[in-house]
């Protein structure tokens, strides 16, 4: 599939979510089955409800390690999501984000969500 | 990556439990409205139509970032959740929990793509035609586009490729680095900032894209046009 030396599984993938979790899908709106191609009009969009509002928990006040804290829990080839503003720098674990989708941070006093 | 700052408005996201074709939707604490991650635009609520603004992030191994960011943070662990829940599913032949939208063979379904959209026009980069061809210069309507691709941590950044007005035309010359034609300058390829040449210190600015698999992009953006499989 993918020629990453460092396996595919690992790698990132921000938009295919929440398909760990076996439940029954309830669909919000009539289901569509036509097959033209979708109009990129956002009213178009159909959406569906998989799981209750913060089943998947987000993290809203993370803490961090320094680069030497982190080489305790850190592989030195696991995938990271990193970020950097006015020279300030942060990594997020992609695994963490696997788990929890969303972080609400901010950095040199500008708020972000790290999406997943 | 985005910011949380909308109209003046400080943000606080969650997960909102639904999706849109596959894709997580967010909503926020303010309002409630529901926001699509993928198109980082709110689609229900009293935001509708708000937009988020993009902020660029890298993909890569703990070694490489803190090689290039030695005095990084790094987000504690612990919260929940030691291994990635999503592992069995990345080898599954399963397109997400939804099915397709729709069917579209140019590519299989879960192969890897960086996807970049450009007012009605999108393009997808797939990972195998990145490894062979790590930079690509492209056009995407009037936008100039430069797609740096590091095989070796499967992360991929894309650049508007003009600067101050002119249209730079990049190759790869070793690692990571790269070379505009125009003035012979150095680039670092990841960052985007010129390393050595006229250029040296100028910076690249950073497109949006979209690090997805094939299936979850195309029922978004089912024109979008495959780099590679031009007629």
């Amino acid at each position: 599939m993918v020629a990453s030396k460092n396996g595919v599984l690992m790698i990132a993938f921000g938009i295919i979510l929440a398909s760990c979790a076996p439940v029954a899908i309830e669909t919000d709106g009539a289901a569509s089955s036509d097959s033209k191609p979708r109009a990129s009009d956002e009213n178009d969009y159909r959406i569906i409800t998989l799981l209750p509002k913060d089943a998947i928990p987000s993290i809203d006040n993370p803490k961090f390690y320094s680069a030497s804290e982190a080489d305790d829990e850190y592989a030195p080839d696991e995938m990271v999501l990193g970020v950097v503003f006015d020279g300030e720098a942060r990594a997020y674990s992609v695994n963490m984000l696997s788990s929890h989708e969303i972080v609400n941070d901010n950095i040199a006093g500008r708020p972000i969500a790290v999406t997943w | 990556m985005y910011s949380r700052e909308v109209a003046g408005q400080v943000l606080e996201f969650g997960v909102s439990g639904k999706l849109i074709m596959n894709v997580m939707v967010m909503y926020d604490r303010q309002t409630n409205s529901l926001w699509s991650q993928l198109l980082g635009r709110a689609v229900e609520g009293s935001l509708v139509g708000e937009e988020l603004e993009f902020l660029p992030s890298w993909q890569t191994t703990w070694q490489d970032w803190k090689t290039r960011y030695p005095e990084t943070k790094v987000l504690v662990k612990g919260y929940r959740g030691l291994r990635d829940p999503y592992l069995s599913y990345y080898s599954s032949g399963q397109a997400g929990v939804i099915g397709e939208t729709r069917r579209d063979n140019r590519l299989n379904t879960k192969d890897f793509i960086i996807g970049v959209a450009v007012g009605d026009l999108a393009v997808v980069y797939p990972f195998r035609t990145l490894n062979d061809q790590p930079v690509i210069n492209d056009l995407i309507g009037d936008q100039p586009v430069l797609v740096v691709f590091d095989a070796q941590n499967a992360s991929g950044v894309v650049f508007d490729r003009e600067v101050d007005g002119q249209i730079l035309y990049f190759e790869a010359v070793g690692e990571l680095q790269i070379r505009d034609d125009q003035s012979g300058s150095i680039w670092d390829g990841l960052t985007g900032t010129g390393i050595s040449g006229d250029y040296a210190g100028a910076q690249l600015k950073r497109l949006k894209s979209t690090t997805a698999f094939w299936f979850g992009w195309k029922d978004f953006y089912p024109e979008s046009r495959v780099f590679g499989q031009e007629s």
